[in-house]
């Protein structure tokens, strides 16, 4: 049984930093996905992940709906894109426009949402499964992950081989597994 | 669909959803009427498009390491101020051991390293698989603590009623353990895992 958001959360306000690792573990592809779907290069992302981490520490204290973390990060990742952005559009208008400070331009920079709330909810369906994947025994995992999260599904022989399996067999557990995973997404 | 349920079952659904087989005239007529059919079929269908189109990137491992130092380096330190800090040295390590006599080498099997202070022996075992385990002998460990650390990875485990502790399979690598007793702090600061 996985640990719940809050519970990792409450751990981290006691000091343990084995919650803390679990739940970067557990946020880091969501929170990295944000800046960069949104058009933010490796570099400008990885800022954006880092300020998204110290936030959360600094204000971890403050959250008082520990189980809706997952919105919190979300919002506060969406933020600090939009934020760097801005920025960055108001230092490229800055270069061009002379006369005017980068600050005096940033102040004129329309407020814009850098995702649309479609690829967001998208991202966040997608950080949903994943969390109820990593809930679900090894084997399951295993075999999920070979059919769904390759480029190409991985075929029936290779998926029996790896298991030590029949290919028979693979349908009948390909099942189970999803029902278990639609069971989890359901709590 | 069957004698006992008046559903599709749910592997065929999942047959449906993943287009591994076509759709008989019998399952799309049901499907048509039964509500409960048609939106378990949705769910499913959802998912498994959900996973296929999920290609969001992993964000560099230097990223991730700098998020979880963000809590090593500001966290307020939780070693009482009294504890003392002292390094254990290596007393015994079952890789370097010659052989009793008349037994073959252990060297394929776990490892087994003890390591001493004053106070308080620890004796680490590793398996081949990298996991790790042991026990801290001659010292009270109530509420004791331990953490095992690299450059890469980093865990932390509570001694139980008998002093033991045990880790998963860890990567490969060098890595610092720091055992927490009241009033002690033990470090053992290299311990080399191999692939």
């Amino acid at each position: 049984m996985q640990p719940t958001d809050k519970e990792l959360l409450i751990a981290c306000r006691n000091g343990d930093e084995a919650s803390w690792n679990v739940l970067i573990d557990r946020y880091q592809r969501l929170v990295y996905a944000i800046p960069r779907r949104a058009g933010l290069n490796e570099d400008q992302a990885g800022e954006v992940f880092q300020q998204v981490f110290v936030t959360l520490f600094e204000k971890m204290h403050e959250i008082n709906e520990p189980d809706r973390l997952h919105a919190w990060l979300v919002t506060t990742a969406r933020r600090k894109t939009w934020r760097l952005l801005t920025k960055e559009r108001a230092l490229q208008t800055a270069n061009t426009d002379e006369g005017h400070t980068a600050e005096e331009v940033l102040a004129t920079v329309v407020d814009t949402a850098p995702l649309p709330d479609e690829t967001l909810m998208r991202l966040e369906e997608q950080h949903r499964i994943r969390t109820a994947l990593a809930a679900l025994d090894p084997r399951c995992q295993k075999l999920l992950t070979m059919l769904y999260y390759r480029p190409v599904p991985a075929p029936y022989s290779e998926i029996a081989a790896a298991f030590g399996t029949s290919e028979g067999s693979i349908g009948p557990t390909r099942a189970r597994c999803l029902k278990k995973l639609l069971q989890l997404l359901e709590q | 669909m069957s004698i006992f349920s008046p559903h599709i079952p749910f592997t065929t659904l999942v047959d449906v959803a993943d287009e591994n087989s076509t759709t008989s005239g019998e399952i799309s007529e049901h499907l048509s009427t039964c509500s409960h059919c048609s939106s378990q079929l949705e769910k499913i269908r959802q998912t498994i498009g959900l996973m296929r189109s999920d290609t969001i990137e992993n964000p560099p491992t230097a990223f991730v390491q700098d998020a979880r130092k963000v809590f090593r380096s500001r966290a307020p330190s939780r070693e009482p101020s009294l504890a003392r800090r002292v390094v254990a040295s290596l007393s015994f390590d079952s890789f370097t051991a010659a052989p009793a006599f008349g037994l073959r080498s252990q060297r394929s099997g776990g490892r087994q390293l003890i390591y001493s202070t004053e106070t308080a022996d620890i004796e680490l075992r590793v398996s081949p698989e990298n996991e790790v385990a042991g026990q801290i002998l001659g010292a009270t460990c109530e509420n004791g603590k331990v953490n095992l650390e690299s450059e890469s990875f980093s865990a932390s485990t509570s001694l139980n009623e008998l002093c033991e502790f045990s880790f998963g399979a860890v990567p490969a690598g060098t890595y610092k353990i720091s055992v927490h007793l009241p009033g002690l702090l033990v470090d053992i600061p290299q311990l080399e895992l191999g692939p």
